[in-house]
């Protein structure tokens, strides 16, 4: 590596932007196939609405011969326009720096037409804005799609702005990528809970989460469960309801078929499996108590049970509904009826040999069985849902427009006008229109659905992406949850790492503790199918497997009767529809054949082909060839070694190809190789240096605090707002870095400074993994970092806190004329003759502009003037302080608004300029305490600035920044760490950048990584392993030993003892109890508690704990009875006998005891010094009735 | 030699900015005691305090003050007429008679600079603002500059850089240097280098080394990293470099693997490299804000204040004071 990686430019090359896109795919692309496709898609699948207009009488007592009339309505061409804003009449675009600056929503324009239909007459149609849509950054909707890096700097954004995010109140937020269960795949699955959904429920049953096949992104699961009698029932749920409908029912529903085909169909054949055909026989048998023998009548059985919580008038027959119920839950991948029947019949096949034991059950925490939830997907099924909801709330509004005036409604149903009125009044149902519900899910994360989504959590969707630095930035985009549901479940095995992950999610870069196992990370050149393959080349597959040799199933035959086939055929499905089958030797050959023709692009690449092969007693998953062209899956590029090309392969065929990692791995059945042992790394992970060298836990740590480090977060800092952003002022590219590193130009984002580390116990102060930093080191600037805090004060908040809503505030810093200020002043100019006129300012505060604005540059202290602002209307001012203690620069401040009423985001903005932004500068330069780690996991807090001549020295007159103890390296083992040093140490002496990637030195190879360093050191004229004589710095004698001494890329973590230091004398406590509150920000103290204070006892220290538990806390001298012992009874009495000439302000109050038996008895009331917290205790129990007493004694 | 107190000097060799000389007939403590105020002790001008009148450049006003300091500031001596020692003429602040700043003890530098005044054609996307910007009216004072022509010309700025204007930007400051030393701040510290080591003896144990076998002396030379050693072309026995005092670093090397050559481990040492214990090169590099033979006398010279004053003192306690 000779050159170093940053930009030269000034910005970076497109090529690298492309880089992060490619990475960003997940969340832009899956938006714009939101935007593009997907909202039409899910517009177009929702069901249509009709109300018959008329009242609830004419329903109940139907006039034959005088229908009502009914009228259909729907939504359809939904429009999203990209974001824009009026300004001075013009329309002009929205951009997200706008968004960021204002605190505002990133929105775009969301419009449909509504149409409706009158007695299947003419349809009318009306264009109504169903809100502000809001849009991902990066998308097709936003400006910033596809512009250079160039154009963005111009825009405002960093040059590598990949988007991914939604603006949300100025703050940016981002969608989580989930791990879902694989689209349209039966899982056998085994589950005690099943049992528990009756009598006869085993715990046995066969899963698919089935995506619809209009590719909305909406899917519903269906689970068959088998009945301990032999039968099977189907469960999905409606509106959050769970149904169970027997298989049979479903199956006759779905075609017209006797039992005869049904039994031929389950067993293909295989007579023999007797326990296959008791079974079979069984189900069959318990269907006919139902008596049910056509399709038409299973229909009409199901449509009967489900028009209720379907909501279904009785325009629609029971026919009608139960094929709803069929089209809208049951298999809803397969459009067909037949289809559909197929997959059932292929699911039954299943789940008796998963209960026989001739398959295994498919494991829901593998990857092979699972899929990524993209956040563009999760937004379409949810505006999908809110359409049908708004059709319902419109249903309910011409209802209730109905019965409140039928005669008016009649007379008006036919116009546009009415229907304007209807859909704008009902259209938005309570949480307002559909764009507003969206921007509620995206600044909250909860989903607010009456169906559910088929989702298994309702909150937790959206996490802020924090801009600490870089890393942490794009760690979130890259991050992938396991689900809510999962984080509370005892078990680990959830949280394993499985093999089958392997080259899709990253085994280093995990958190540990909580979220470990569970919040994952992709690996860098994971990819995901964003948008489903196109209907056309979909369409021609089924007949090229056919061509290949799969004999088809009944539904491609068009004939009405039904093929068997043999029961040793596996099962070819694509997508989860059944094509057919074919031999074990013929699907071997289709599924070379396919992937020869994927991998030569004769089809798309994109295809997943798994076969499953039988496996000897049931330890394998169910037998079949499965393909798969559908979104959301992983997917990931590895060599096919006899072509040389590259073929993209998902985790479902993953376990079943022999791929080689290094060449060393080639078997002679191996047919793919990894591009780069790497690309099993996450883009974090593979920042670390020599990360094959540690122990893998200290890569993980390095993962942590690599996302902690004070850092670059972003380079278009004018624009940005957010609360808290950490940036290093002499942030250094590392000398030693990974190819990776070079391949995203992460040196446009330095998070570190590359300093000289000696490994030596000096001085004691690097005891316990404290670090001694140079002192001259410290300020030459090592470290020096600052802190920028962004604060919104908005006036109308500031006028709802001051409780009149009559107050026009404005930001000013002349003062208004206050009457009540002049009537006080004349007051006292009247009373008192010589009263001298105070020069007075006409400035509320002198250190502000006249704008009650701060100067940019100024510096604030505690208490020091922020802004003022007057009300105009009562001439009151106010000045608002700096609140913390740190003294601060102001970096930016911005008035937002604008002047006169504008509107944005859907809703009426205040008029004039009453919001304000100001960004504060904290500089945070190390003090003791600070935490720093080197990039292997080693944090450690600085303990002390040392002076550069008590610094060890070498015979180079070199002195170390930072001296860090050896016992750090024993246990810990981070040998990446040493190595590091040697070729940073290496690099520095000879000019270079070196290579860190992991993975390049093997230990059977020809060099290791110590001598292709040590070499280099040596021809350096430096020791072979990088070590040196020192010199003491104190008494300049040579140390004994030589000592490690090179060059570490060292980073400054985010924790600082200034946020953290915690200290109190008095302060604030708490009402009840006068005991000290906590919280360090109300300035609270720290809990000295139990066993602290069984700690202090032990070394019996009374006086101390006196002091803490009593002084420091809540010691109350209070008045206690000596006679009758109680606290409360004690009172101030007033010395009633006057004397001549005492005024009665000199009158002594005296304490009397107010208990009866102790009333008019000699004073024996003294003060006591207790806590309060035991006088609260007297109350309390004389509240109850008890009386405490207390003993007095001298 | 211990408890040499009359200690010489040879000047090795000496540049406007690097001095090279070796001090002996002493011991280390002196040898310390000097490497610690050239370090230390001197006293040099550098800027302590800015006042950013207008400031639209890219860098924050701390940073840019942070740089200032770092820069260093040459006063030229007259009567020696070299880069030398500020404090003959000035003062540092706490010391002065003065009681809110004078001539002796601050010095003003002001820097005014906008993007059009220094844009030289419409092309050009930024300009540079460098220590030559700054403006002085003392005239023995000036911000430091190059060390030669050479370097001059390798160099795309007439100084060292403060900050990059862009189109429209300026950059209106005050500064004020004053004296210090580099025990308050490492700004102050007029060496960039300042070390010494110890001159090496190496005994050669030519009888032990004659048996050894050929392959074995290979190892011997090679694997020094300081090369010290070589193998007589004639004779084929190891003899020392002729420069080896200049380069050898006392590694454990050597050391480690003549252990593992003995017979017996008890055996003499076949090659010693001791350091001798009463003479030291020197070697002090100047970040260019005083000659560098300016800076050894400098140090010398703050040395002997301390030592007349410990000796004060000394006096007064022996007296009873």
């Amino acid at each position: 590596m000779s050159a170093p990686s940053h930009s030269h430019n000034g910005v970076s090359s497109p090529s690298t932007l492309a880089n992060f896109r490619k990475l960003l795919a997940p969340h832009v692309q899956g938006y714009d196939y939101f935007a593009t496709d997907g909202v039409t898609k899910a517009f177009n699948d929702v069901e249509k609405g009709d109300v018959q207009i008329q009242t609830r009488e004419m329903s109940q007592k139907p006039d034959p011969n005088n229908k009502p009339p009914t009228v259909k309505f729907w939504y359809s061409n939904p429009k999203l326009t990209p974001p824009s804003t009026r300004r001075a009449n013009k329309t002009v675009p929205f951009l997200p720096k706008h968004a960021r600056e204002l605190g505002e929503m990133y929105d775009a324009n969301f419009t449909a037409d509504f149409h409706f239909q009158i007695n299947d007459g003419k349809t009318q149609t009306l264009k109504r804005n169903l809100g502000k849509m809001p849009v991902m950054v990066g998308s097709v909707l936003c400006h910033t799609h596809n512009k250079t890096p160039t154009q963005l700097v111009a825009m405002g954004e960093e040059d590598k702005e990949f988007g991914g995010c939604f603006i949300v109140n100025g703050i940016e937020r981002c969608v989580r990528l989930l791990q879902v269960p694989r689209r349209n795949v039966f899982q056998a699955i085994k589950r005690p809970t099943y049992k528990s959904r009756g009598s006869s429920y085993s715990e046995y049953g066969v899963a698919i989460r089935s995506a619809k096949h209009t590719e909305d992104c909406s899917s519903v699961s269906n689970t068959l469960h088998y009945l301990n009698s032999g039968g099977c029932t189907i469960r999905f749920a409606v509106r959050k309801q769970e149904f169970l409908v027997p298989a049979v029912v479903l199956l006759r529903a779905l075609r017209e078929s006797t039992d005869m085909e049904i039994w031929e169909r389950i067993v293909r054949g295989d007579e023999e499996n007797t326990f296959l055909t008791d079974r079979v026989g069984l189900l069959l048998h318990d269907a006919k108590q139902f008596g049910l023998h056509t399709a038409e009548e299973c229909k009409a059985y199901i449509g009967a049970r489900f028009r209720s919580v379907l909501a279904r008038s009785d325009i629609h027959n029971d026919v009608d509904v139960g094929q709803e119920v069929l089209d809208r839950f049951v298999m809803i991948h397969c459009a067909k009826n037949a289809e559909k029947a197929e997959c059932i019949l292929l699911a039954l096949r299943k789940l008796y040999s998963f209960v026989q034991g001739d398959c295994a059950a498919d494991n829901a925490d593998s990857m092979q069985n699972q899929e990524l939830l993209l956040p563009g997907h999760l937004i379409c099924t949810f505006v999908k849902e809110k359409v049908e909801e708004t059709i319902a709330s419109i249903v309910m509004g011409v209802r209730k427009e109905i019965r409140m005036d039928y005669g008016k409604v009649l007379a008006e149903y036919e116009t546009p006008k009415f229907w304007t009125r209807i859909c704008d009044r009902y259209g938005g149902g309570s949480g307002g229109n559909i764009g507003k519900k969206v921007a509620h899910f995206l600044s909250t994360g909860n989903i607010i659905s009456s169906t559910g989504l088929d989702l298994m959590q309702v909150s937790g969707y959206t996490i802020v992406a924090e801009r600490l630095n870089f890393l942490r930035y794009i760690s979130h985009y890259r991050s992938v949850h396991r689900g809510q549901f999962f984080t509370t479940m005892k078990t680990t095995t959830v949280r394993k790492l499985l093999p089958d992950s392997w080259g899709f999610l990253c085994p280093v870069h995990t958190p540990d503790g909580g979220p470990c196992g569970l919040l994952n990370h992709l690996a860098t050149k994971c990819e995901t199918q964003t948008a489903p393959m196109p209907t056309s080349k979909v369409k021609k597959i089924p007949s090229l497997l056919v061509e290949l040799g799969v004999t088809p199933s009944s539904p491609i035959t068009p004939n009405a009767s039904y093929d068997v086939l043999p029961h040793n055929y596996l099962t070819v499905c694509l997508d989860g529809k059944v094509v057919g089958g074919a031999s074990i030797v013929d699907c071997k050959r289709v599924a070379s054949t396919l992937r020869l023709m994927k991998v030569n692009e004769n089809i798309d690449s994109s295809i997943e082909v798994a076969l499953f092969p039988p496996m000897e007693g049931g330890s394998g998953p169910y037998p079949g060839l499965y393909i798969f062209t559908g979104p959301c899956r992983f997917i990931r590029p590895v060599l096919h070694r006899e072509s040389g090309k590259i073929e993209k392969i998902g985790p479902m065929e993953q376990p079943n190809m022999e791929i080689a990692c290094l060449p060393d791995d080639i078997r002679p059945e191996t047919t793919h190789q990894e591009l780069d042992p790497t690309n099993m790394l996450s883009l974090i992970a593979s920042m670390t240096p020599f990360s094959d060298y540690n122990q893998s836990p200290r890569n993980m740590y390095q993962c942590q605090m690599g996302k902690q480090t004070m850092g670059t977060p972003a380079h278009a800092l004018p624009h940005r707002t957010d609360n808290k952003m950490y940036k290093i002022q002499n942030p250094q590219a590392p000398m030693v870095q990974t190819q990776r590193h070079g391949e995203y130009r992460m040196d446009d984002y330095p998070n570190g400074t590359n300093a000289v580390v000696a490994v030596l116990s000096y001085t004691g102060f690097d005891m316990e993994d404290a670090m001694i930093l140079n002192k001259s080191a410290y300020e030459r600037g090592f470290g020096h970092a600052s802190v920028y805090k962004t604060k919104i004060i908005d006036l109308k908040d500031e006028a709802e806190r001051m409780g009149g809503k009559e107050s026009r505030l404005k930001f000013s810093n002349k003062k208004l004329p206050n009457p009540e200020a002049e009537a006080a002043k004349e007051r006292r100019r009247r009373r008192n003759e010589d009263y001298e006129e105070e020069e007075e300012s006409d400035l509320i505060d002198p250190s502000l502009g006249d704008d009650g604005l701060p100067s940019i540059g100024q510096w604030v202290s505690e208490g020091d003037a922020l802004y003022s602002y007057v009300d105009e209307l009562t001439g009151k001012e106010k000045v608002g302080k700096h609140k913390e203690m740190e003294k601060a620069c102001v970096q930016h401040v911005r008035l937002l608004g604008s002047e006169g009423k504008f509107t944005t985001g859907g809703k009426e903005k205040s008029a004039g300029l009453e919001r304000l932004s100001v960004t504060l500068r904290i500089p945070r330069n190390p003090v003791i305490g600070d935490k720093f780690s080197s990039r292997h996991g080693q944090k450690g807090v600085m303990s002390i600035l040392w002076p550069q001549i008590d610094m060890p020295f070498s015979e180079s007159g070199m002195s170390p920044d930072v001296i860090i103890n050896p016992h750090a390296f024993p246990s810990r083992m981070t040998i990446g760490m040493l190595i590091e040093s040697m070729a940073g140490k290496s690099g520095a002496l000879h000019g270079r950048f070196q290579d860190a990637t992991p993975f390049q030195f093997h230990e059977t190879g020809n060099k290791l990584a110590v001598d292709h360093f040590g070499e280099q050191l040596q021809t350096a004229g430096y020791n072979y392993y990088g070590s040196e004589a020192l010199y003491s710095g104190v008494t300049g004698q040579v140390m004994h030993a030589d000592l490690y001494i090179g060059v570490v890329y060292y980073q400054r973590l985010r924790h600082m003892v200034s946020d953290k230091s915690q200290v109190r004398a008095t302060g604030a406590v708490n009402q009840l109890t006068r005991q000290p509150i906590k919280g360090r920000k109300k300035g609270g103290g720290i809990r000295l508690g139990e066993m602290e204070r069984d700690a202090l006892l032990s070394h019996g220290t009374a006086y101390l704990l006196h002091d803490r538990l009593m002084m420091c806390s809540d010691r109350h001298v209070s008045h206690c009875c000596g006679r009758c012992g109680g606290v409360l009874t004690p009172q101030t009495r007033r010395n009633e006998i006057l004397s001549a000439g005492t005024s009665a302000a000199d009158m002594k109050l005296t304490m009397m005891c107010n208990d009866p038996g102790c009333k008019d008895k000699v004073e024996q009331v003294e003060p006591v010094s207790m806590p309060y917290v035991f006088k609260y205790l007297s109350y309390e129990l004389a509240g109850m009735g008890i009386k405490m007493k207390c003993e007095l004694s001298q | 030699m211990p408890n040499n107190r009359f200690p010489k000097l040879q000047i090795l060799s000496n540049e406007t900015h690097t001095l090279q000389f070796l001090l002996y007939d002493t011991d280390v403590s002196v040898a310390n005691t000097l490497r610690r105020m050239l370090i230390a002790d001197v006293p040099t001008l550098s800027i302590d305090l800015v006042s950013v009148h207008e400031n639209t450049t890219c860098l924050l006003d701390e940073y840019l003050s942070h740089r200032l300091g770092l820069m260093p500031i040459r006063y030229y001596d007259t009567t020696v007429e070299k880069f030398g020692d500020a404090s003959k003429e000035f003062c540092e602040p706490k010391d002065c008679n003065c009681e809110d700043g004078c001539d002796k003890c601050w010095v003003t530098f002001s820097l005014g600079v906008q993007f059009s005044d220094k844009a030289t054609d419409i092309t050009c996307k930024t300009v540079s603002v460098t220590s030559d910007d700054l403006k002085t009216d003392h005239p023995n004072v000036s911000m430091a500059s190059f060390l030669n022509e050479e370097e001059e010309e390798i160099m795309q700025e007439d100084g060292i850089a403060l900050v990059k204007l862009a189109k429209g930007q300026h950059l209106y400051l005050e500064a004020k240097a004053r004296l210090g030393c580099s025990k308050e701040h490492a700004k102050w510290c007029p060496v960039a280098v300042a070390t010494y080591r110890f001159i090496p003896e190496v005994y050669l144990n030519d009888t032990a080394l004659t048996q050894l076998t050929q392959k074995q002396r290979e190892q011997l030379v090679e694997c020094c990293p300081d090369q010290i050693l070589k193998i007589d072309d004639v004779t084929g026995q190891i003899i020392l470099e002729p420069d080896f005092e200049d380069r050898a670093t006392f590694t454990e090397d050597l050391h480690y693997l003549q252990e593992s050559m003995k017979k017996k481990p008890e055996d003499e040492d076949l090659i010693t490299v001791k350091q001798s214990e009463s003479k030291f090169v020197f070697t002090v590099e100047s970040t260019g804000c005083m000659h560098a033979q300016e800076i050894v006398r400098s140090a010398l010279r703050r040395m002997e204040e301390k030592l007349i004053m410990l000796k004060g003192e000394c006096a007064g306690l022996s007296e009873g004071v």
